[in-house]
């Protein structure tokens, strides 16, 4: 009886359906505004590769990848190869990692970031619908906005900037194979991370 | 120049990182379960992490987020170490994220294997902890643990606190076979409404426990005698009681919570002192209730729980049928319980409300339907009968009591809690039958200050100095003990004992548990060996034979070297100290 009340009670209290993208699919098109208040849909890339990287910059996590110059390196060797990197924030306002457009133009300065635009995600909707788990969590999208790799940026789940040296890098190893024409050999790793600060 | 301060502070926070601070709301700690290690043997290590509440680590498998907590040995050269064996964690929603991980504490058992050949006094075993810790915020920890093993001819028996805290740990791990992911399918949920349901049932559950029935009933007997409004009036204040006692358990409950001190319910009766003081007061109030002594208005709170009529007596029972409530964990009240203590005080307050008000709720509806009063039977002389019955009641949880103290503290407890119930028996004589063989009022008078002395008597005896921690940590008596540590040059003190020599238990209780020895025992690192001749031994015989005794007590020390030396059976602290010292023994019969 006492069973039952409880599965009637857990029914009730998982009305939370979240959603992913499957990889070798179509990505969802999305349109944010970024924190120049410029409006991006994933549609206008159409015929580039884009990277999606999930940020909140109050994560050990996504510290460990920025206090390295990790990240920075990345953006700055692939967006002058051709490919849009948009990182996005889902932290809902009043939230970790949550900044106003003007804080994050300072952020972006201080940090050094050479991303294509941060995008704005309060709402979380976006990331919901990508099925965004944590920060950082990496999307590859090729130019025919199909899906090729989703996950961690790589293989080394740690929060110590000294093991960005030893890990295997997944998205430089995807946007390596992907750029040369050839299929992405991990298509899929399982991202690491703080959860993403949603509503 | 207004954003210069961020950069440092980020600058600041990296060093931290590098540096490997602990995050501040999880303490890590480091045992190994033997107290030495020999060659050659796989022995269990753990370690520990204490969650602020609120915060949690990681599973092996974290989840949607997070990070498993990694733990990096530097051991000496030969030893190692096994995989983490994982406790089974619990799931952390963090809509719409699913996590994995563990709140409160958690415990790592990891194998450790020393090499075939061990040389050295001691080992340094040495470990790095990594993890995150999680509460909407994560904040990556550190630890850099130690602990030092002495080396000996076997694996060390653990401390019995030692060995529980390994025994435990070992229970949280997963059965052999067992799904790893179990525990994603039926995580405790439980919404509010359901759980003020639960905790309003096992509250009106409780008054059916053995541990509540009889000072319900009691209450129930005041109750028959009452007119209607007057049962009404102090129904209500019953219920205020119990009320009122939850709150405050409440309210111990969270802050000791706050304190870090992950409690269960019925903590209270985790002491053994609280166990002693619910002893003697239970025996009373039997023997209260079968008729050896009446209680007089002067005992003010004792006359409420035996069925006063005014309000204060009402208040009073509804307050301690809470305190003998506490033990009886109904099943009902364990969920809602569960419950309460994970959540914060907004919803832990309305769960132990709402089982207040369970555990006062009969007694309020027997006093808002006075129909129901008609099946309660008439007062009359049965209620005589049923009072004594209830004393045997009260005798049962006594007896239930006893062996919970026998539990936690043993055998000398117990008896010692027994000797101080013959003392209360003895005091509740001298205030009860005795009084009416007075034949003036100085017998009178004296036989009441008997009857105090002897009340105090009980009190002082329930609380025995010998049941501290035994600070020596007595091993039991072999001859490969002995002659292991005195080939490794370590001091060795025997005591050959038995439970039936009275000598000995003095000795024990005395010299050998005093301040100075023990504090000589550590100094000289004395390995102490107990030999007990309680029952028949033939090893123990033969070593007796040995030293030229055929009896118990003897006092042995070997120093590194050196012959034994037989110590006086009539022992102090100065005799151990200074055979310790290697000084002379003055005094003293042999």
């Amino acid at each position: 009886m006492k069973k039952m009340l409880l599965s009637a009670c857990l029914f009730v209290l998982s009305p939370f359906v979240f959603s992913a993208v499957t990889t070798g699919e179509k990505a969802p098109d999305f349109a944010l505004k970024d924190s120049e208040g410029q409006s991006h849909t994933l549609s206008q890339y159409k015929g580039k590769f884009v990277v999606l990287e999930w940020v909140n910059h109050g994560c050990p996590f996504v510290k460990k990848h920025y206090g390295s110059n990790n990240m920075q390196t990345l953006q700055k060797e692939f967006t002058a190869k051709g490919v849009i990197w948009l990182s996005v924030c889902s932290s809902a306002e009043g939230k970790q990692g949550h900044l106003t457009p003007a804080e994050w133009k300072e952020k972006i300065t201080e940090t050094g970031s050479a991303a294509t635009a941060v995008l704005l995600d309060a709402p979380g909707a976006v990331g919901k619908r990508f099925g965004a788990k944590t920060t950082p969590h990496l999307f590859l999208i090729d130019p025919k906005g199909v899906v090729i790799y989703q996950g961690a940026i790589d293989d080394n789940p740690s929060a110590d900037p000294a093991d960005v040296l030893t890990a295997k890098n997944y998205i430089r190893a995807a946007l390596t194979e992907a750029l040369a024409g050839k299929k992405v050999s991990t298509p899929e790793t399982k991202p690491y991370g703080c959860g993403v600060k949603y509503k | 120049m207004r954003r210069r301060p961020i950069p440092i502070l980020f600058l600041c926070l990296g060093t931290a990182l590098a540096a490997g601070a602990e995050g501040g709301h999880v303490r890590a700690d480091l045992r190994v379960e033997p107290s030495a290690v020999a060659a050659g043997q796989t022995f269990w290590a753990a370690v520990r992490l204490q969650m602020d509440p609120g915060w949690h680590t990681y599973w092996k498998d974290p989840g949607d987020s997070g990070m498993a907590t990694r733990i990096t040995w530097s051991l000496p050269p030969g030893f190692t170490a096994g995989d983490i064996f994982w406790p089974v964690p619990e799931k952390i929603e963090i809509p719409p994220l699913v996590d994995h991980g563990y709140r409160g504490e958690v415990v790592f058992l990891v194998p450790l294997t020393s090499p075939r050949v061990l040389s050295g006094a001691s080992v340094r075993l040495s470990a790095r902890v990594d993890w995150l810790e999680c509460a909407d915020i994560c904040v990556p920890g550190r630890a850099d643990l130690t602990v030092n093993l002495p080396v000996g001819p076997a694996l060390g028996p653990p401390s019995p606190e030692t060995a529980a805290f390994f025994a435990a740990a070992r229970a949280k791990l997963p059965a052999p076979g067992d799904d790893p992911y179990a525990f994603l399918k039926n995580a405790p949920v439980l919404s509010l409404g359901w759980a003020l349901l639960f905790a309003f049932l096992g509250g009106v559950l409780l008054n059916l426990m053995p541990c509540v029935l009889p000072v319900l009933s009691i209450k129930v007997l005041g109750f028959l005698q009452e007119s209607p409004s007057s049962g009404r009036r102090h129904a209500w204040l019953y219920a205020g009681g119990v009320l009122f006692s939850f709150w405050v358990l409440a309210g111990a409950l969270l802050a000791l919570r706050a304190a870090g001190d992950p409690l269960g319910w019925g903590f209270q009766l985790q002491s053994p002192l609280f166990v002693g003081l619910l002893i003697l007061l239970f025996f009373a109030l039997g023997l209260n209730l079968i008729g050896v002594f009446e209680i007089g208005t002067s005992f003010v709170g004792l006359a409420a729980l035996a069925g006063g009529k005014s309000g204060t007596s009402a208040f009073l029972s509804g307050a301690l049928a809470v305190v003998v409530a506490t033990p009886c964990t109904a099943p009902f009240m364990g969920t809602a319980l569960g419950y309460a203590v994970t959540q914060p005080p907004t919803v832990s307050i309305p769960v132990f409300t709402a089982l207040a008000l369970g555990l006062a709720s009969p007694y309020v509806a027997l006093a808002h339907f006075p129909a129901a009063l008609r099946w309660v039977p008439r007062p009359g002389p049965w209620m005589v009968t049923l009072k004594q019955f209830m004393g045997f009641l009260f005798f049962g949880t006594v007896l239930w009591l006893l062996w919970v103290l026998g539990l936690q503290k043993g055998l000398g407890a117990v008896t010692a809690a027994l000797g101080s119930l013959w003392t209360l028996a003895l005091a509740s004589w001298f205030y009860g039958p005795l009084q009416e063989k007075a034949r003036t009022q100085t017998h009178k008078r004296l036989f009441n200050l008997m009857a105090g002395l002897l009340a105090i008597g009980s009190l002082v005896l329930v609380y025995p100095k010998g049941l501290g921690p035994d600070a020596i940590e007595w091993q039991p008596y072999t001859e490969s003990a002995l002659s292991a540590a005195r080939a490794q040059n370590q001091t060795v003190f025997v005591d050959f004992t038995a439970a039936w020599c009275l000598t000995c238990q003095v000795n024990e209780r005395t010299t050998l548990a005093s301040a100075s020895v023990r504090k000589a025992f550590r100094d000289h690192h004395v390995l102490a060996l107990k030999a007990d001749w309680t029952n028949r031994d033939p090893l123990i015989s033969a070593a007796l034979a040995q030293l030229g005794r055929n009896g118990v007590p003897v006092y042995v020390v070997y120093r590194p070297g050196e012959e034994p030396r037989l110590l006086p059976a009539l022992l102090t602290p100065r005799h151990v100290i200074d055979a310790l010292n290697a000084k002379e023994i003055r005094g003293g019969s042999q």
